[in-house]
């Protein structure tokens, strides 16, 4: 905004001066004192319009290098204006050079010089031609004054100067001595003298004539001769006469002379009068090209204002300032076309907001789904719509005992099919379940891994973006838990409706024995005995049976304390290491077990029911060795118990179904030992487990928490 | 100060004071309880000046006479100046320089010789500075005399021209001597 006041002052300042210098081009006697002041003041104008352009011309270099918007159209437009401004103004100076040089030698002619020198000369003759008149009429005044005493020279010359027409008559003495003058009242009161060298011409005996210019302006003769010495006057004197021209003479001579003089003048002043004008001329045309050049500079980056103003607010925005506002000082096509950019910007900053809240509330929501995801105990694994894997929540990791489920999410589930272990089986079986699925599907997988197997409940989606979303739930630990307590149930009602009339049956037998054996005869007797001793053995059979039922389904009696492991491990291993025939009983106790809460009794029973487990998965095979290793486990958490055999192993069927009542793979026993063994164990808080050995064997581990 | 002043003065106008132009027989002397100075200004014209004289061109000359103040510190003060300004001319139908005075006596003067005008302008006789009791008597005051050409008084288009031709530079250096 700054820059059109600026821009009017310095074009006033140009018009002022451009207007001095052509007044005094103009020989305009008030400015012509001020000549130089006026060329400094242009040069000094000159300098500051070059400076003005330089700085200008270099920002534009520097712009052009930097290939700022808009700067080679600020260049072209300037050239085009200077080019535009220059040629016409070349063309004008060129003409004007040359009607200058032909205008003013023009003046000057070779016929008006020829006439004013034979002017002058008739002027000189005619003067001389007066001057002599009065030389003669001085020359005969001094000879009459010859024999004039001084002291009667006044009248003398009053007399003379009445006869001669003289304005003044003086007569001077040695040294210039005035002796006596005569003056006509318009002369000034005192005599005008000689000068020096007239009065040495006239001391050598020799005449003087000449014209004197007056102060006024006008020209007078002055005679100057000697007078003679004579017997009155033996000193050498002289007189002096001044006589006024004739009019007509003397105005026609000034004439004459003011033209010569002035012709002389100007003949001698073409040249600097040329260099002058040319000068001029050429400041004018400078400071005008100049300032055209200047001001297209200015002009054109005014033009252009707007649209470095739109490249920099654009670029602004392609950087993501939307709140990049554009100031709108014009209302011409280019303001409009900033006020349009600011409203899109406006309009955009607006979108961008909308969108940052939304994204806002995005992020939020998704924050709270992955909260909701990694905490629920329930595993959710999602599918992309190109079969990635997407997600992959805590739980789920956990259930298919995946380590690092990062390294999982993106790959396709496809090739996860290949990665082993329960992850690789869960999918295998998802894949082909969904393959078949709908829109919604509910399966239960079953998935065998190195603790066993597990079931789970799997209920899947589709969802609306493609892809799917399968959430599911490790039911294992339910189904068990169902079992078990079915087995409870079994367990006490064999207990409550099978023992009881065991006794009854038994001694019933046993009465019909007693009274039936004497009458009988030998034969039906010894039928009889045979009979009821097969319902007594069978009786007592199924009593113990039904003790190991409630053995099984007896619940905890609460004598808990702490139990050291390894003391109990070597008791029971001392009752084994006696009675067994042919197995090794070898133990690797950890040193510093801590101890754990357990009834000590029911914990002596689990032990017992693995070292039988053991012992008769060895059966009467030679070399057999039950080894049992004590731990801590889980950083001092757990306590480790793991009894081993060098047997044929677990059958795999029965890995996963090896704790519940009647699965076994012995002919003896109740079939309950291990059932037994579990549910002692979980009643502790613990874990059991069973493995085969890849050497061979099977084992058994279990784990209790440790006494805090 | 004043030598200082005149150091510069030499070396600077160095081309001025061509064709020895000088300043001779300065005296300063009290007549009648004021100092008057007596001084012979000797001006010469290069051929180009007087080539612009005889072609109609009148010279301004101007001749000065100051009294001045030693200081020590700052540079001297002026006490008091006479000056005096002479126009040259040729007339051609007279054949002879006509010296005027210009500024209140106007008096007019015609030589036949270039040399006997300039003398007549040069020629300082009896010029008034000061009345002596008018001066402070602790301090130490010196009159310098000095004649030149006054480029500012030529026709206009012959200013400039003579501004840069070194020719027409016509001055005579200050002629001091101290006041006694």
């Amino acid at each position: 905004m700054y820059r059109l006041p600026l821009f009017a002052g310095l074009f006033v300042v140009l018009l002022v001066l451009l207007f001095l210098m052509g007044q005094v081009a103009g020989s305009a006697e008030q400015f012509e004192r001020y000549y130089i002041v006026l060329l400094a003041a242009n040069g000094v104008f000159l300098v500051v319009l070059v400076l003005a352009i330089g700085a200008n011309a270099l920002r534009l270099v520097r712009r052009l290098l930097q290939h700022a918007p808009g700067s080679h159209l600020t260049l072209r437009m300037t050239l085009a204006f200077v080019i535009f401004a220059v040629a016409p103004a070349a063309v004008v100076y060129v003409f004007s050079l040359q009607m200058l040089e032909r205008g003013i030698d023009s003046w000057f002619d070779v016929q008006v010089e020829a006439a004013l020198d034979d002017a002058l000369e008739l002027s000189r003759a005619s003067l001389d031609l007066i001057m002599r008149e009065y030389l003669q009429d001085t020359v005969r005044a001094a000879r009459r004054l010859e024999r004039v005493p001084d002291s009667a020279a006044v009248l003398a010359l009053s007399d003379l100067m009445k006869e001669t027409g003289a304005t003044e008559l003086t007569l001077l003495g040695a040294n210039a001595r005035i002796i006596a003058s005569s003056r006509d009242m318009a002369e000034s009161l005192v005599p005008r003298l000689p000068g020096e060298a007239v009065l040495r011409l006239v001391a050598q005996g020799e005449s003087y004539v000449g014209l004197d210019p007056t102060p006024e302006g006008s020209l007078r003769i002055r005679v100057v001769l000697p007078v003679a010495p004579s017997t009155v006057n033996p000193q050498a004197r002289i007189l002096q006469a001044l006589y006024p021209l004739p009019q007509r003479i003397g105005r026609l001579t000034e004439r004459v002379q003011e033209a010569v003089g002035r012709y002389d003048q100007l003949s001698y002043l073409r040249g600097p009068l040329k260099q002058s004008f040319m000068l001029t001329l050429s400041l004018v045309l400078l400071l005008a090209v100049l300032f055209a050049a200047w001001a297209a500079f200015q002009w054109a980056q005014r033009l252009l204002e707007p649209i470095r103003e739109l490249a920099r607010g654009t670029r602004a925005v392609a950087e993501g300032e939307y709140d990049q506002r554009l100031s709108v000082q014009r209302l011409d096509d280019l303001g409009l076309l900033l006020q349009s950019f600011n409203e899109m910007t406006e309009r955009l900053a607006e979108a961008r907001e909308a969108a940052k809240t939304s994204q806002r509330l995005v992020e939020r929501q998704r924050a709270y789904l992955e909260t909701l995801l990694e905490n629920l105990s329930s595993g959710v694994v999602s599918l992309d719509p190109r079969g990635r894997l997407r997600t992959l929540n805590r739980a789920a990791a956990q259930i298919l005992g995946v380590d690092a489920p990062e390294r999982l999410i993106g790959r396709p589930a496809e090739e996860l099919r290949g990665e082993g272990g329960a992850f690789a089986s869960f999918m295998d079986q998802l894949l082909e379940n969904l393959r078949e699925a709908d829109e919604e599907c509910h399966m239960q997988l079953t998935l065998q891994g190195e603790k066993g197997r597990k079931i789970l409940m799997c209920h899947g989606v589709r969802l609306p973006t493609g892809g799917q979303v399968i959430v599911f739930d490790d039911v294992t630990a339910l189904i068990q838990a169902q079992r078990d307590a079915a087995w409870a149930e079994v367990a006490r009602r064999l207990a409550h409706e099978i023992k009881n009339p065991l006794t009854p049956i038994q001694l019933s037998a046993e009465r019909l024995r007693r009274k039936l054996l004497d009458r009988l005869d030998e034969d039906e007797g010894r039928i009889l005995d045979r009979a009821t001793q097969t319902i007594v053995a069978q009786v007592e059979a199924m009593k113990a049976m039904v003790n190991a039922f409630g053995e099984y389904a007896r619940r905890p009696r609460g004598k808990v304390r702490a139990v050291d492991v390894n003391q109990l491990v070597r008791d029971v291993a001392e009752l084994y290491r006696a009675n067994a025939a042919r197995a090794r009983v070898e133990l690797e106790l950890a040193p510093d077990l801590p101890a754990v809460q357990a009834d000590p009794d029911r914990l002596r029973q689990v032990l017992h029911n693995l070292f039988n487990n053991a012992l008769e998965a060895l059966g009467e095979r030679d070399g057999g060795v039950v080894r049992v290793h004590t731990a801590v486990v889980e950083e001092g958490g757990l306590v480790e118990v793991a009894v081993a055999d060098n047997g044929p192993g677990i059958p795999e069927e029965m890995l996963d179904r090896l704790f519940e009542p009647y699965v076994t793979s012995k002919s003896r026993g109740t079939g309950l030992g291990l059932a037994i063994v579990k549910k002692i164990v979980e009643e502790h808080g613990g874990t059991v487990w069973a493995e085969n050995l890849p050497q061979g064997g099977a084992r058994l581990v279990i784990r209790l928490p440790a006494a805090r | 100060m004043r030598y200082i002043a005149a150091l510069v003065l030499c070396g600077l106008a160095l081309p001025v004071f061509a064709d020895k132009a000088a300043v001779e027989g300065l005296r300063v002397y009290l007549d009648e309880g004021r100092y008057r100075v007596d001084a012979d200004v000797h001006l010469t014209l290069p051929p180009a000046v007087r080539e612009a004289l005889h072609n109609g061109i009148a010279l301004v000359f101007e001749v000065r006479a100051e009294l001045r103040r030693e200081n020590i510190m700052i540079p001297d003060s002026l006490v008091t100046q006479h000056r005096r300004r002479y126009r040259l001319e040729y007339r051609p139908l007279l054949e002879r320089y006509v010296v005027t005075e210009l500024g209140g006596a106007r008096t007019v003067e015609t030589h036949l010789r270039l040399r006997d005008a300039l003398k007549a302008i040069g020629r300082i006789r009896g010029w008034p500075l000061i009345e002596k009791r008018q001066l402070d008597r602790s301090h130490t005051y010196y009159v310098r005399v000095r004649g030149e050409l006054l480029l500012t008084e030529l026709p206009l288009p012959l200013q400039l021209h003579a501004y840069v031709k070194p020719s027409w530079w016509i001055a005579t250096p200050w002629a001091e001597v101290p006041l006694r």
